[in-house]
């Protein structure tokens, strides 16, 4: 009799296992996927693999492909001193937004993160950024930095120190657009690291509080280790928003002066689009999006160890 | 020497919703003090705020000698273990218990030394390391009980620790935590709603039930003594019975005549000038009789064999009564009852305050008052 019972669980355990994948299954998880895969191929991997091919030929300014060219769009666009100079323009501009964004970012949110009456202002304060279009927080900026009537230099003249050329000096143009950047950056930032600490749990805050430790002890031990996943999302998406900020350097710059703000994205667009050099603008865009892969893949690496996932 | 107090303590929120109203406790040095009562009662709010976790709108809460009413928790210098443990997730065991004093100006040796001290009390010496990921739900709880240990304050508040526990385990934590305090000398107010636990490790408890205290007492105060129905109820498994009936001369009895209990003159002394009155019954002091038409009359609508004893469920006067019966007894489910109620152990309460009029343990005394 028991050996009978086990036989039958067996049996039922058997067909169970050989239920999970049927012809029909896949056919109904394909039907699911459809959506998706047919909206990514439409919008991105296309896309992505015309780009590819296109990097791979000269073309004439009607973005016709010409002739096969190999690997020559890559070799003169690295060559090139404009490109390199880009390359360069492009670090520094992700250098000078990436830390200081997630810093501010993290700080305001901490600091906000506590539930006292008023608070609710600030948090919205700090959050509007995000809704502001790039177009119109440049526009803002463009008055900000005007040399003339603009109100940094009024601080400036304020203070008795000589006005700057902000937007026009090519030694302050890339900082200034990047310092456009953070403040346009951090509310998203912001938002993504409010929202982290508030679902900590409570309990968490309370412990510490009964043992009485120093707020920096708490943001060392415990904020920002449980934070680390949130940490690497956020730089992440940071450093790949940083490679590929446009709008705001189309706005305030153009890419010059000097092209001293002339990053690998408006390189791109103007090879493109005013170069009418189709070919060469698709191998810079294949060669920033292998640079973001292999951050990307390097982070990921780096961060294995450091970020804790609960 | 008192190692607690609280003086006319309340709390609402928002101005009109009364969390807590004029609570006034005295909890002593090295004792293991409850807080038990229903969800919502108010016990844990009461908890928070003599952690300091809650602002005190009204009234003081002196811990030692110091009022610390308005200081915030890390001066009330006490410790606490919560329900959910609060165990930070990417410490290590040895770190959770240590956290916040590696802070402090306390020498290395010192630390190892409370170290050991905590995960030797609470038998963790193989898991120092471990993530609380990778322990069980016991072993966390003794994680946070250590970082009680380790903290070396003499107050220790426990918010429902045991409720993740299944029973089994919960069982043997609620003995292991009663030593540690014992062995410990600490102080310790624990929160409760589970009323074994009140009973089985407190010295004391405080009955809490809409943010007011019912009944201070012992255990066995408490239980035997009960100063109104609530508590009563809540006090007990399974639940006291209670009866609304009619008084007679010499006797309480039901419209239908299914219930017709015997007065002892004490009672119907105390019960002078009530018609109405509550009667309350523990299962326990319910016997079966063999007489039809005994004091109490029902049909047995479920049976609870538990092996050494029965739990019989029936009806009576439209109330579901549960007798608790020595040894295997055997019931036929519609089949008709006749119980005996042990008189000197009947509780009476006013049928409109629901307060007690006449308590078992005070009918105890005088009957034996009256022997002697």
């Amino acid at each position: 009799m028991q050996n009978k019972l086990i036989l039958e669980q067996k049996q039922s355990s058997a067909k169970v296992q050989t239920k999970s994948f049927t012809g029909k299954d896949l056919k109904v998880a394909l039907l699911f996927l459809l959506p998706s895969i047919v909206l990514f191929s439409l919008f991105v991997f296309y896309p992505m693999l015309k780009t590819i091919y296109t990097s791979l030929f000269l073309t004439s300014t009607g973005s016709k492909l010409v002739s096969f060219a190999g690997i020559e769009n890559y070799l003169i666009a690295m060559k090139s001193s404009v490109f390199q100079n880009g390359f360069k323009s492009t670090i520094i501009f992700v250098l000078a937004t990436v830390p200081l964004t997630v810093i501010f970012g993290f700080l305001l949110a901490f600091l906000t993160s506590e539930k006292i009456r008023g608070m609710a202002f600030f948090r919205l304060i700090f959050s509007s950024t995000m809704g502001i279009s790039v177009a119109a927080s440049s526009i803002f900026w463009q008055f900000m930095f005007n040399p003339v009537n603009g109100y940094l230099n009024k601080v400036m003249l304020f203070f008795g120190q000589k006005p700057i050329g902000w937007l026009t000096d090519p030694k302050y143009a890339i900082y200034a657009v990047a310092f456009a950047t953070i403040w346009m950056n951090i509310g998203f930032i912001y938002i993504i690291f409010l929202g982290a600490i508030q679902s900590i749990e409570t309990s968490l805050f309370e412990a510490a509080a009964i043992q009485g430790v120093k707020k920096t002890y708490l943001m060392r031990k415990v904020i920002i280790p449980i934070l680390s996943p949130t940490f690497y999302f956020v730089i992440t998406v940071s450093i790949i928003n940083s490679f590929q900020a446009f709008g705001q350097i189309d706005m305030l710059t153009k890419g010059g002066p000097n092209n001293a703000t002339n990053t690998l994205v408006y390189q791109i667009y103007q090879d493109s689009f005013i170069n009418l050099n189709s070919g060469r603008a698709s191998a810079e865009a294949v060669i920033l999006f292998i640079i973001i892969v292999v951050i990307t893949l390097v982070q990921t690496k780096f961060s294995e160890s450091k970020v804790h996932y609960q | 020497m008192p190692s607690i107090q609280l003086k006319h303590l309340s709390k609402s929120y928002d101005n009109h919703e009364k969390v807590l109203s004029d609570i006034n406790l005295t909890i002593n040095d090295k004792e293991f003090f409850v807080l038990v009562g229903p969800s919502g009662c108010g016990k844990s709010t009461l908890l928070r705020m003599i952690a300091g976790l809650e602002t005190v709108q009204d009234g003081d809460v002196y811990i030692g000698d110091r009022n610390v009413s308005q200081l915030p928790p890390q001066d009330h210098k006490i410790s606490m273990v919560f329900q959910s443990y609060a165990l930070f997730p990417h410490l290590s065991v040895r770190e959770n218990i240590l956290f916040g004093l590696e802070d402090k100006k306390i020498s290395k040796i010192e630390l190892e030394e409370r170290l050991n001290e905590a995960v030797k009390l609470t038998s963790l010496e193989k898991y120092v390391d471990r993530k609380p990921k990778n322990l069980s739900g016991g072993q966390r709880q003794r994680v946070a009980l250590a970082r009680a240990i380790a903290s070396k304050r003499k107050v220790c508040l426990m918010d429902e620790p045991l409720s993740n526990l299944d029973a089994e385990l919960r069982e043997k934590m609620r003995t292991q935590i009663k030593e540690l305090q014992r062995n410990l000398g600490m102080t310790i107010i624990y929160v409760t709603h589970d009323q074994t636990e009140a009973m089985t490790m407190g010295d004391r408890i405080a009955v809490l039930n809409g943010g007011e205290i019912q009944q201070v007492g012992t255990p066995l105060e408490v239980y035997n003594n009960p100063v109104n129905q609530f508590v009563a109820g809540f006090i007990g498994t399974p639940k006291m019975n209670f009866l609304a009936l009619t008084r007679t001369e010499n006797a309480l009895i039901s419209n239908n005549y299914d219930v017709n209990i015997p007065l002892t003159v004490s009672q119907a002394t105390a019960l002078s000038g009530q018609n109405s009155v509550d009667v309350g019954i523990r299962p326990e002091h319910l016997k079966l009789s063999e007489v039809i038409n005994s004091q109490l009359t029902g049909t047995v609508i479920n049976v609870e064999q538990l092996g050494n004893e029965t739990i019989v469920v029936f009806d009576c006067l439209e109330h579901k009564m549960i007798a608790k019966l020595k040894g295997q007894q055997l019931f036929v489910l519609g089949q008709k009852v006749y119980f005996e109620v042990d008189l000197m152990n009947m509780h009476l309460f006013e049928h409109t305050t629901q307060r007690r009029i006449l308590a078992a343990f005070e009918e105890v005394s005088v009957a034996e008052g009256c022997v002697g």
